[in-house]
């Protein structure tokens, strides 16, 4: 029942898809990670003006299905009339959605440094740019790689539901691909295989990371992905 | 066009109704896959490397692929091999293996957090296993596991609007509805939103208290540390 031919046939376009699905992805987790990197340190400003947007923000996309966050992104773009391809948008809505969470985890990181070291790099004369970028950043970036290679893994999930909008990335192409070929079982099933080994990947990098991590620190590491 | 929300008056019983029916799909498929969680954690936990395995790469497959094509791939290829499910009980049991998954790796992360020498304490005083698992580890796991599960429940009412594509009647198919109707797309989706949002607040919010019945008995060890 199961044609290995469609399989191998079609694997070349799916494969293509794919890379667009990790494109769009990419992207979206870079432009995240600088949207959350603003918004941590808004958040950590200790500005209520700034504070409160922030919290609003992030508590929205978080309590709020990805799904619905791209059909308001996708209309409301229309609405102001702006004429945008499809696939940018699914990248700002993976991003949008992505930037509240990493905020999450930057804030958390940043919270996590012991006031000394900030003390200290004062006390060297630095400004306050140069302690974000030389002390605070990589300290909290150490840490989280882990969580960030994860957050990754969660955009690239999302990325499958880009496909409602009429992108044409791995899901939608197989989509496509059934459509004329009807196999919806071997196409699915490669589908989910490819999205599965990506994945697969990702999460055996951060156990790699991590067992690296625990040489340095002397902890242990251990398969928490 | 213009932005105007009072279209949404005549239509908040459909809303209602896609709002009952989200939280019905979404209670049935906490309790269904938090119970095939605890069979599913005990394969991942097995001392056999086989079923170790397994259990494993239930999880990963689970974990690792997108919900939208799980629930494609029940919809759209089950009826290929016999399985006729309605729209509902598709979404039911895909959320269902869905949360099972997460919930396997919660219940391990929440007994791997109870200290060995607690275990082998209760055996030594001569509890059998089951009571050192009810009496003991429950009780402590408990405690750690709340956030993570009500987490969990949060992500199962997002991960609920994807069923909207397979024509599951929730709250974002009633709004789907709505629009085929009157063609607001935009007012419809932040009414959406905002009814989702509400509804996970409103449930994070409930876990608070649940999490404080669970860590009262930390609060009690605490004070009585100062006596």
């Amino acid at each position: 029942m199961f044609e290995f031919e469609t399989v191998v046939k079609y694997l070349p376009n799916l494969l293509h898809g794919a890379l667009l699905t990790a494109g769009i992805s990419a992207g979206a987790i870079v432009l995240a990670f600088l949207g959350g990197i603003l918004l941590s340190q808004m958040r950590v400003s200790g500005l209520k003006v700034l504070q409160l947007p922030v919290r609003a923000y992030v508590s929205f996309i978080r309590g709020v299905p990805f799904i619905i966050q791209l059909f308001v992104i996708y209309y409301g773009i229309s609405l102001i009339g702006v004429d945008m391809p499809t696939w940018l948008i699914g990248m700002l809505a993976l991003a949008m959605n992505s930037a509240a969470y990493q905020s999450e985890y930057f804030r958390a990181g940043l919270e996590s440094i012991p006031p000394g070291y900030i003390e200290a790099a004062r006390a060297l004369d630095m400004s306050k740019l140069q302690i974000l970028l030389r002390i605070k950043m990589p300290l909290v970036f150490a840490k989280l790689v882990p969580p960030l290679t994860n957050e990754f893994i969660l955009v690239l999930k999302n990325s499958a539901i880009v496909s409602i909008i009429s992108v044409v990335e791995l899901l939608r192409t197989g989509q496509q691909i059934i459509t004329t070929t009807y196999r919806p079982t071997e196409i699915y099933i490669m589908v989910a295989a490819i999205y599965l080994v990506i994945n697969l990947g990702l999460m055996l990098l951060i156990n790699l990371y991590r067992r690296k991590q625990s040489v340095w620190t002397g902890r242990s590491g251990g398969d928490r992905a | 066009m213009t932005i105007d929300f009072s279209i949404l008056l005549d239509f908040y019983p459909a809303l209602l109704h896609g709002l009952y029916n989200t939280i019905l799909i979404c209670a049935s498929s906490l309790v269904l896959g938090m119970l095939l969680g605890v069979p599913i954690c005990m394969l991942r936990m097995s001392a056999s490397a086989v079923v170790r395995f397994i259990g494993k790469s239930y999880i990963n497959v689970v974990r690792g692929t997108p919900f939208l094509v799980q629930v494609y791939l029940l919809y759209y290829v089950g009826p290929l091999y016999g399985l006729t499910l309605s729209a509902f009980a598709c979404g039911v049991i895909t959320l269902t293996i869905f949360g099972s998954a997460y919930f396997a790796e919660i219940y391990r992360s929440g007994v791997e957090s109870v200290p060995k020498g607690h275990l082998e304490a209760a055996r030594s005083l001569g509890m059998s296993r089951f009571q050192a698992f009810t009496r003991i580890t429950f009780p402590q796991m408990m405690a750690l596991i709340i956030p993570m599960l009500t987490n969990q429940l949060v992500g199962l009412v997002k991960e609920s609007a994807i069923l909207s594509t397979v024509t599951v009647h929730e709250l974002t198919f009633a709004g789907t509805r709505i629009i085929g109707e009157t063609f607001r797309y935009f007012e419809v989706y932040i009414a959406l939103a905002l009814l989702y949002w509400i509804l996970n607040t409103l449930l994070a919010a409930l876990a608070d208290k649940w999490e404080a019945h669970f860590t009262k008995y930390m609060k009690r060890n605490k004070r009585s540390e100062w006596i």
